[in-house]
């Protein structure tokens, strides 16, 4: 089912409808009534909420737009199939009829009747009484709970004057007031939740006489109501090309439309030539492939808001960025060949690239590890004064390593030019975002960290550019980190050792496949719209691309290996210590005297 | 010892102190962070250096070592100096994966384009006296099958200071762990000036005919001790203090136990599959034939490290002595 790229429109057959799906379809009836109470809860409390937060603006910090989307939850990151039409018969309604019922009497039913008003009426009167109770002994609590907040009130002022006074007494008038909650029992004013710039640690001890507070807090209050609560606000999803192709009123593109041709056609020749290393894969030809299918907008819209000089630290699914930068088809496939055009010398598995011109630190298969290093290099540009940052990209899975955590953290506190990049793409592996994580996605973990953050529509070409371009702006000007959450999908399998259609729910992916979700398609409804693109010139673009991509691989399949003597023992150290000598040697005296068993025809000779 | 201009009196923490006064005096882009280090560390040798080169150079981090290794290796990578601290040897672990897995692949993964060899990470080793099970021990043995990592040991104040400058200075991510039993005991003579010490290079601290003795760390005072103990009884100990315990000097040690014909090995880690394991192969391998008595090691027992019995489980100089007079029989 995942073979396909994306697609180009019309519905599903509506052959071979059976009693199941009527049973699926009044099944997502229940499930969607179910969500829309439940956001419909969710919005109210959290209006409730963000009434209570001093009216704070519930829309991201790098949005400068009014019109959000409508708030989901997580549940709904998966986009639900449309409901299946219903042909032939109609299935029933299993589990709502009881079991055969007995036809009663006439006088049977009236006694009953009667014994069951009688029933009912003296119930009734019970619950009236025991009402009755609970209300009086709610208001007796309540009124002793506010004599004695009053009490403790009149207390704590009449402490609180009497400390003023000793203090003045002591001190005399050369002491001022405190900066801030000099009035008694007044909380500071909670600053808004969003803006991470405007939240900072108190560094100062509090001043005499003053309320106390937390040094650790960013804002202290106190409250008698007890309040053990998983509430959040909202983080919107920030998305300016809409499902028909069409930028959101306010909004204009932040490149030219030709620039967005050429970006379209970027993603049509990557997502082309990414589906054909799939396939080579699967002939043999290479030993393992990580798709980057679904992710297309997320990969061309960040990666081309950014600068050559930044530093990337990917995870293995960003193709996209590496070759906006100057990774060429060539670069990848030497790599995925392993042959001597790969500067990684051909010791890693396929996809661990690395280029030192473009800035691209290699890719390791150990998740997560790459994002401390991004914090790192972050703050060593800040050290420096140069203008250029760090980028890791990460999945929603590998921010659940303790690096993701340790890393937001030190680049938070540290103040590191480094911007997170989260593709949340549903899976890791197999594993789905509800076995994930029970949280408000990626993007809250931000405003934990204290960090600058916004969640974006990856599937979003423009959104996505135009927040990396914001995000790079905060991060380099104001050498601040800022973490970015795509909110995307992974429409290919994990990788060539994984076939998702074992795990991956039916209908899943022809709901993310839809022409208006389709990071690619999205973006052709664009161009048609705007006149600048055709079914015909479509097809001349795939036809082109494959072609290239044939003619690279005849290139780079013929192309030798590194040599292998150097190949294995150099780049282990600056310089080869004692015993890499020694098992240079003795490597070398075996391969001497068995020639036979080491096929060495496919590497270069150690001239 | 090399003429390195004038000396001052100076304990181990002192020493490591100097070290990383030059350290960020020579190279701009030398910071020194980790936990507590802003106020000058846990055990003084970060004193001094935040009010010299400021906040930004001279920092506290979050309290995670995976971050600041991590954190480190990032910054390592893209030219910097980063010298990090583990507060103890006992915590590295949470950074085991970032040493191992990252700073130790990153140049071979790279074929050479990418590397992260300004990075050193301190950390306080070794048995104290009190430490218990995670205050007290001594995992060099778990970096030594690291290819890609140095990894050394100072025996004191002089080589402290002198080794931990190579490896700030050295192109490959290095381990420095501080014997923190000698942080105050261990007082020398050392240069105030700038010098380095070679990195796998062994030191023969006491010339001898009869035994060869190699030990790293705390293990060279006891060795010494032991020494002297071995003297009376008529036989002449050989001592050496291997210093770099990754990529190490065999050739010192072959070089000795041809002449001796015997080989005692002591660390205070637990016996099996600590570093001792690896010389003896290879000394059994490249001595055979010149070898009068079967290596002995001398080691910590195949046990955690134990509060109220440390005196037991250390292998301290009497053992040390035993071992000695077992091979000489």
């Amino acid at each position: 089912m995942n073979g396909g790229g994306e697609a180009s429109g019309g519905g599903e057959a509506s052959s071979h409808r059976t009693v199941l799906d009527a049973i699926h379809q009044m099944e997502h009836k229940v499930l969607t009534a179910i969500q829309q109470l439940e956001e419909r809860l969710s919005r109210l409390e959290s209006s409730v909420t963000s009434a209570a937060v001093s009216g704070a603006n519930p829309s991201a910090a790098l949005s400068d737009s009014t019109s959000k989307p409508p708030a989901r939850s997580r549940g709904d990151l998966v986009v639900p199939p449309a409901p299946r039409p219903v042909t032939g018969r109609t299935a029933g309604t299993p589990g709502v009829q009881d079991g055969a019922p007995r036809a009663p009497s006439a006088i049977d039913t009236t006694a009953r009747l009667m014994e069951e008003d009688r029933r009912r009426a003296e119930e009734a009167k019970l619950r009236e009484e025991q009402a009755r109770k609970h209300r009086e002994m709610e208001e007796a609590r309540k009124r002793q709970e506010q004599e004695q907040k009053q009490r403790e009130e009149e207390e704590k002022a009449k402490k609180r004057a009497l400390l003023d006074e000793k203090r003045k007494a002591l001190l005399g008038t050369l002491v001022q007031d405190g900066p801030t909650n000099s009035k008694p029992g007044v909380g500071r004013c909670a600053p808004p939740l969003f803006s991470s710039s405007v939240r900072r640690l108190h560094t100062t001890p509090p001043a005499r006489g003053t309320e106390v507070y937390h040094a650790g807090l960013i804002t202290t209050e106190f409250t008698t109501s007890l309040n053990i609560s998983k509430q959040s606000q909202v983080i919107p999803i920030f998305r300016v090309l809409n499902y028909d192709g069409e930028l959101d009123a306010g909004w204009e593109l932040p490149f030219s439309k030709e620039e967005m041709l050429d970006k379209y056609k970027f993603m049509v020749r990557l997502s082309v030539w990414d589906d054909m290393m799939y396939n080579i894969q699967r002939q043999g030809r290479i030993s393992f492939y990580i798709q980057n299918m679904g992710e297309e907008a997320a990969q061309t819209g960040s990666g081309s808001a950014l600068s050559i000089d930044d530093h990337l630290w990917c995870q293995y699914r960003e193709l996209g960025v590496l070759m906006w930068r100057g990774f060429t088809l060539e670069d990848a496939l030497d790599q995925c060949f392993s042959t001597k055009g790969d500067e990684g010398k051909g010791r890693q598995m396929p996809i661990s690239y690395t280029k030192k011109d473009i800035n691209l630190q290699t890719i390791s298969t150990p998740l997560t590890t790459q994002v401390p290093h991004a914090a790192g290099s972050g703050y060593a540009f800040k050290l420096a004064g140069e203008k250029r940052c760090s980028v890791a990209y990460f999945g929603e899975g590998a921010a659940s390593e303790g690096d993701f955590h340790a890393a937001l953290n030190f680049a938070s506190v540290l103040k590191s030019q480094t911007i997170f990049i989260c593709r949340n793409n549903g899976y890791a592996i197999s594993t789905p975002v509800k076995d994930q994580y029970a949280g408000d996605g990626i993007a809250i973990r931000g405003l934990a960290y204290g960090m600058q953050t916004c969640r974006i529509d990856g599937n979003d070409l423009v959104a996505v550019y135009i927040a990396t371009k914001k995000a790079r702006e905060i991060c380099v000007n104001n050498s601040e980190p800022v973490l970015l959450e795509f909110m995307t999908y992974r429409m290919g399998h994990h990788s060539t050792s994984d076939d998702s259609a074992q795990y991956r729910p039916e209908g899943e992916f022809e709901a993310w496949n839809q022409p208006g979700i389709n990071p690619i398609a999205r973006v052709r409804k664009f161009l048609v719209n705007a006149g600048m693109w055709d079914a015909d010139q479509d097809a001349e673009l795939r036809r082109e691309a494959k072609s290239t991509m044939i003619a690279e691989m005849k290139k780079g399949e013929k192309k030798k290996r590194y040599p292998i003597i150097p190949g294995v023992f150099d780049d282990v150290y600056d310089q080869r210590p004692w015993n890499l000598e020694e098992q240079a040697e003795s490597m070398q005296a075996h391969l001497a005297k068995y020639p036979q068993q080491y096929d060495q025809t496919q590497y270069e000779s150690s001239a | 010892m090399a003429d390195h201009g004038p000396t001052e009196k100076m304990n181990l923490f002192t020493a490591v102190n100097g070290a990383l006064h030059i350290a960020m005096e020579t190279d701009p882009t030398a910071c020194v962070f980790g936990e507590d280090v802003a106020f000058g560390g846990v055990f003084r040798c970060s004193i001094d250096l935040r009010e010299k080169f400021g906040p930004h150079r001279v920092f506290n981090t979050p309290l995670s070592e995976q971050g600041i290794a991590g954190f480190a290796i990032g910054m390592a990578a893209v030219g910097h100096t980063a010298i990090a601290e583990m507060q103890f040897a006992d915590y590295i672990f949470p950074a085991f994966d970032q040493l191992v897995n990252e700073a130790a692949k990153f140049r071979y993964r790279a074929g050479g384009v990418w590397d992260c060899g300004g990075l050193t990470v301190r950390s306080a080793w070794g048995a104290v006296g009190h430490g218990g099970h995670y205050h007290s021990q001594c995992p060099e043995a778990y970096f030594a099958h690291t290819p890609g990592l140095k990894v050394v040991v100072p025996r004191g104040p002089y080589q402290a200071k002198g080794l931990l400058l190579s490896c700030i200075r050295d192109r490959n991510p290095c381990v420095f762990f501080e014997p923190k039993a000698l942080y105050r005991a261990a007082v020398d003579q050392v240069p105030v000036g700038d010098y380095n010490l070679p990195l796998s290079k062994a030191d023969v601290v006491q010339e001898g005919d009869d035994i060869t003795c190699v030990g790293w760390g705390t293990q060279v005072h006891r060795m010494l001790k032991a020494a002297e103990m071995a003297k009376e009884e008529g036989i002449s100990c050989e001592i050496i203090d291997l210093q770099t315990i990754l990529p190490w000097d065999v050739h010192t040690i072959e070089e000795s136990v041809k002449k001796t014909g015997r080989l005692l090995v002591t660390h205070e880690a637990p016996l099996t599959q600590g570093f001792g394991a690896e010389i003896a192969a290879s000394i059994t391998e490249r001595c055979f034939f010149s070898l009068e008595a079967p290596i002995k090691r001398v080691c910590g027992y195949d046990v955690p490290f134990p509060l109220i019995y440390e005196k037991f489980y250390l292998p301290d100089e009497y053992k040390i002595f035993e071992g000695i007079k077992e091979v000489c029989a």
